[in-house]
């Protein structure tokens, strides 16, 4: 009984595993930065403690973000996570690419144009609500953006 | 001879369910390798995201009451289109739209753009709206569907920056006295 558990957990971590990695084996080699964030390091960025991000972010327990050069490819692991029954929110193809699919707790993505892609893996849950006043403290410059920072160097 | 009645009406509802996004489909397959042409595709889960949100002004709510009802957004939208071949877009894809049964809701044209926006009605609620534009350079085709409010749609066209929804902003005017819905 206790192996039978054991079996059916680390077949479960396995799968957790293996759905993170669809993005990671495709993003590796190709990726210039990789940024990853949990919940200590998504708290960091919020150098003026605002209350909105805090809560957009607080069920967020892992975030992955690979930028890259585009190519052909850019768009195609993503039907990997199709396939495994990760349903659209939204897709736009053309000069500029966005893509945003997610299942229980997990969601994936892509955004970018002919020459760079952001793609990114999120486990936990986004407060959606919160988005557009997060939006507003991003653009008011009152959150360190590793993102550009990283883009920068 | 039941059962053969029963598989008759089984296809024919399965033709209708195929014939309502056919001319939707016909554009996304035909433009889907050309990058001058965007696709857009906004599911029924991302809207479901935003009746997450909370409303503040008599607007906001009406938006999240008319976005909360949609199943779904499909738009191609084609830029620095030539003159002539947006025309010629323009024209074929009304005449899609028109063989598909859509009913005429309101066409606008001037010296920049013509736009016909038609919708597709069961049961005495419009259940797509589908808006063709075509200008000096640009390509829209655009088609919403799920539970489709005229008078409050056009609060979406103020809100959605993707090209052809603008026009939408004019059925608010134009419907004030329509009681489709």
């Amino acid at each position: 009984m206790r192996n039978t558990l054991l079996i059916t957990l680390l077949f479960l971590s396995t799968l957790g595993f293996s759905q993170e990695s669809i993005l990671k084996d495709f993003a590796e080699d190709r990726r210039d930065v990789k940024l990853c964030f949990y919940p200590s390091t998504l708290r960091m960025i919020n150098i003026k403690n605002d209350p909105s991000y805090y809560e957009l972010v607080n069920d967020v327990e892992k975030l992955l973000i690979f930028i890259m050069d585009a190519d052909d490819s850019s768009t195609e692991w993503t039907n990997q996570y199709r396939a495994l029954g990760y349903e659209e929110y939204i897709t736009m193809y053309g000069k500029v690419n966005l893509v945003l699919l997610g299942k229980d707790e997990e969601y994936v993505g892509l955004s970018g144009d002919g020459n760079r892609v952001a793609a990114f893996y999120l486990r936990g849950t986004i407060a959606f609500q919160k988005i557009p006043e997060l939006i507003r403290t991003f653009e008011s410059g009152d959150m360190l953006s590793l993102i550009k920072f990283n883009m920068d160097q | 001879m039941k059962k053969v009645i029963a598989i008759v009406m089984i296809l024919g509802a399965g033709n209708f369910a195929f014939s309502q996004g056919a001319v939707m489909t016909k554009y996304f397959e035909k433009y889907s390798s050309d990058e001058d042409f965007t696709k857009v595709s906004v599911s029924s889960k991302m809207f479901s995201l935003f009746t997450e949100l909370d409303a503040n002004t008599e607007d906001e709510k009406e938006f999240l009451d008319a976005i909360s009802k949609l199943k779904g957004l499909k738009a191609v939208v084609g830029e620095n289109v030539e003159s002539a071949e947006s025309k010629r877009m323009y024209s074929s894809a009304v005449a899609d739209v028109d063989k598909e049964g859509y009913e005429e809701l309101m066409t606008i044209t001037d010296a920049e753009e013509n736009v016909k926006i038609s919708i597709k009605e069961s049961g005495g609620k419009i259940e797509e709206l589908i808006l063709v534009a075509g200008g000096k350079s640009k390509f829209a085709l655009l088609s919403l569907y799920g539970e489709i409010d005229l008078k409050k749609i056009s609060k979406l066209a103020s809100s959605m920056r993707v090209h052809g929804m603008q026009h939408l902003r004019n059925l608010d005017d134009d419907n004030d006295d329509d009681d489709r819905n």
